[in-house]
């Protein structure tokens, strides 16, 4: 293969039960669309994109896995090699929000110990319909040592944000690994101002 | 005669001409006429053609109507597609003219039964379809489920379902021909149109029931697949050995044929996601069980045996000093044992190696294979991106075990066990030694007293015996050590050259030139011409 065009490359893979918007929200981060009647997904699907945060290239890969319990046996296989999950509800849904503990535990059996998780709450668009209220939903993930953020696919809101701020925490947390390991080869341009990744609201 | 041999012949025959003349140019001016009138029976013609066809059309109409009818009631399928083919085919403007006649209202309503029959066709086709394919293989496996069940016990569904995959694969290959059909339509359409084409051929093909089924059944064998492959591995870990002269032992090569083994019949499902998750579960069973298994091996280190050598040449020089004295003993393991743990270690060594360069191999077989099976299929492009990178991960575990190799090695290197072990040896011999240094003067002493009692004048002489002791003693121990250096440390003859003679810098070799090749003669990778020649 040719020398790949990105300075780090991190598997993402989505999670959470069916119907909760996985596909839209990487379907609308990555081709910017939003697929209405959008059917389940079976087995998984396969997106990349390469976004740029400050000068550095970041690869994506995106893996969108099927809700459906059916499905699980495949789609647990992808949980060990992620840098970060999207574990994402509904928030319209009480229902999808009550079964993330059953999620974490997934995670805790399947995923490496290193895993960066973000809790997600899609479909804010649906205001009227909300069965989750947004502190619970902030306190649950803050128990749970997760990030959180509500997103709409349809709306376009906090879609990008999610993908860039996850990708910001896994550069600094590929950095840190790096010091730690080798600190005799820092990373170029390290050792300048790593705060500088917090901010990345800038593509 | 001549005709026009008189002038008044000549004469009668010029107003003749000049006669000739008007007419032609008279003539000529209905050839203007004559073309205009030919012009206008050409668009007479035109507009008859126009009419038979229109005419032609509205017959044909009228015949695919009624033809659509009772091919739809005779269930003559490919009769009535036939005949909506033609009515699609037909000139719209045709249509749109013939509505304006005054058969108007019978056009209508040939219109629109022929709409209705194409919409309840298609349904229809579409139907018989989904309903050919996919219940016939539902009613096959619900017909025969509790024959099996009775005659061959439970569990064996599976064996019915995985002849009836051939079947339906078989019945799968006729959709190809979408495929191909698309293909001859897209031949001169434009590129954003084929693309179209293919995602949504692909959409039908991926959503389709068949395929849901498809994956739920993978989804059952998965784990089945994983557990047999967890289970063997760790058997042929149980089961290893190693046979004498083999750099590496039989668990890297049964580990490997039993991950591939696994891998190739996922792929024999021709799901790019089954293959994927039992790649995924491969990486998983190599990193985390098979490669524990290796470092703990590598952790029992390496016994550092050249000690051996050294507190050999150490006792004996000790035991000549005190040869009355008992000889101190060092704790070290039994030759045999210790020689087995040192292969052990060398072998897991060559298994990282062996382990590392099979997972490429893997990788390498893998990749032709799946290219192999999936470039033909519809979607190949995902799948093919999909697998690309489990494999990339693949070869992840194999440079992490190189890792792994390296760091043994740089372990080693900042923190040498021979020489920590060699540190402590000889701080216990030394303690030891000055035990018994003090014993032996009491010795000396005991033996000037025992002479009447009196003080002896030589006792000014004991710390002289010390110093004679301990110098030889650090004499001894020095040449024992430039023994070992000289026997491990260089990887060809010439290079002591570079720490010999003029060389050799500060520091100043006890050995002999002669010892030093008594000591290189015990390489036996090292030829004894070049010993003999060395200059020293």
């Amino acid at each position: 293969m040719a020398m790949e065009d990105y300075d780090y490359l991190f598997k993402i893979v989505l999670i959470g039960n069916a119907g909760v918007g996985k596909t839209c929200l990487v379907r609308r981060f990555t081709q910017g669309l939003f697929p209405p009647g959008q059917g389940a997904t079976i087995g998984v699907d396969f997106m990349i994109k390469t976004v740029e945060i400050k000068g550095v290239k970041v690869k994506l890969q995106i893996w969108d896995t099927a809700g459906q319990e059916r499905f699980r046996s495949i789609t647990q296989s992808y949980y060990r090699s992620a840098n970060a999950l999207i574990l994402t509800y509904d928030i319209t849904c009480e229902d999808s929000f009550r079964c993330l503990p059953e999620w974490l535990r997934e995670i805790e059996q399947y995923a490496n110990n290193q895993v960066v998780t973000i809790l997600v709450g899609n479909k804010i668009d649906l205001a009227d319909k909300r069965e989750v209220h947004r502190q619970r939903a902030e306190e649950f993930a803050e128990a749970q040592n997760m990030l959180y953020l509500e997103t709409s696919a349809k709306e376009s809101d906090n879609v990008e944000k999610l993908f860039l701020d996850l990708a910001c925490v896994l550069i600094r947390e590929a950095k840190q690994n790096t010091l730690d390991n080798n600190d005799s080869a820092p990373m170029p341009g390290e050792g300048k101002n790593i705060s500088y990744l917090s901010c990345c609201n800038v593509n | 005669m001549d005709e026009f041999g008189s002038p008044a012949v000549r004469r009668s025959n010029a107003a003749a001409f000049s006669s000739v003349r008007t007419e032609t140019i008279e003539s000529l001016t209905d050839l203007d006429d004559l073309e205009r009138v030919y012009a206008q029976l050409c668009a007479e013609e035109k507009r008859l053609y126009q009419a038979i066809q229109r005419a032609d059309d509205i017959l044909d109409l009228k015949f695919c109507t009624d033809g659509v009818q009772t091919a739809l009631r005779n269930q003559d399928y490919e009769q009535a597609a036939a005949h909506i083919h033609r009515y699609l085919s037909l000139d719209q403007s045709v249509i749109e003219l013939s509505r304006q006649g005054g058969e108007s209202t019978a056009v209508d309503a040939s219109l629109a039964l022929l709409q209705e029959a194409e919409l309840s066709l298609k349904a229809l086709v579409t139907k018989r379809l989904e309903e050919a394919v996919v219940t016939g293989i539902a009613r096959i496996v619900e017909t025969h489920q509790p024959i099996v069940e009775t005659y061959y016990g439970p569990g064996r569904l599976y064996t019915l379902l995985t002849h009836l995959q051939k079947e339906c694969d078989v019945q799968a290959q006729k959709v190809r021909r979408i495929t191909a059909d698309f293909e001859i339509a897209d031949a001169t359409a434009a590129e954003s149109i084929i693309r179209e084409h293919q995602q949504c051929l692909e959409r039908l093909l991926k959503d389709c029931q068949l395929s849901c089924t498809v994956q739920e059944l993978i989804g059952y064998y998965i784990p089945m697949e994983e557990y047999y492959m967890r289970e063997t591995v760790n058997k042929a870990v149980a089961m290893d050995t190693a046979e004498a002269g083999q750099l590496s032992s039989s668990m890297v090569d049964d580990v490997f044929y039993i991950v591939k083994k696994c891998i190739s019949r996922a792929l024999t499902s021709g799901s790019s996601d089954c293959v994927c998750a039992m790649i995924n579960h491969a990486i998983s069973a190599l990193e985390t069980d098979f490669r524990e298994v290796l470092v703990t091996k590598l952790r029992a280190g390496f016994p550092a045996s050249t000690l051996q050598d050294l507190h050999r040449g150490v006792t004996s020089a000790v035991s000549l000093m005190q040869s009355s004295l008992q000889q101190g003993k060092i704790q070290s393991l039994g030759i045999e044992s210790q020689e087995q743990a040192k292969t052990a270690y060398l072998v897991t060594l060559n298994n990282v190696q062996v382990c590392s360069e099979n997972i490429s191999t893997l990788k390498k077989n893998l990749e032709s294979d799946c290219a192999k099976l999936f470039s033909q299929v519809a979607g190949s492009e995902q799948a093919q991106a999909k697998i690309d990178s489990c494999l990339s991960d693949l070869v992840n575990t194999a440079s992490k075990l190189k890792d792994l190799l390296q760091e043994e090695f740089s372990e080693y290197e900042a923190n040498d066990p021979w020489v920590q072990q060699l540190v402590v040896q000889l701080e216990q011999l030394m303690a030891e030694f000055k035990v018994k240094k003090v014993a032996c003067v009491f010795i000396v002493d005991d033996d000037v007293r025992s002479d009447g009692g009196r003080v002896c004048p030589q006792v000014g002489l004991y710390p002289v015996i010390y110093d004679t002791l301990t110098s030889l003693m650090t004499s001894l121990i020095a040449m024992e050590l430039e023994k070992t250096i000289f026997k491990s440390s260089f990887s060809r003859v010439s290079e002591i050259l570079d720490y010999w003679g003029p060389n050799s810098g500060p520091l100043t070799w006890r050995l002999t030139p002669a010892e030093v090749r008594q000591v290189l003669a015990l390489r036996v990778d090292f030829r004894s011409e070049d010993i003999k020649r060395l200059r020293l």
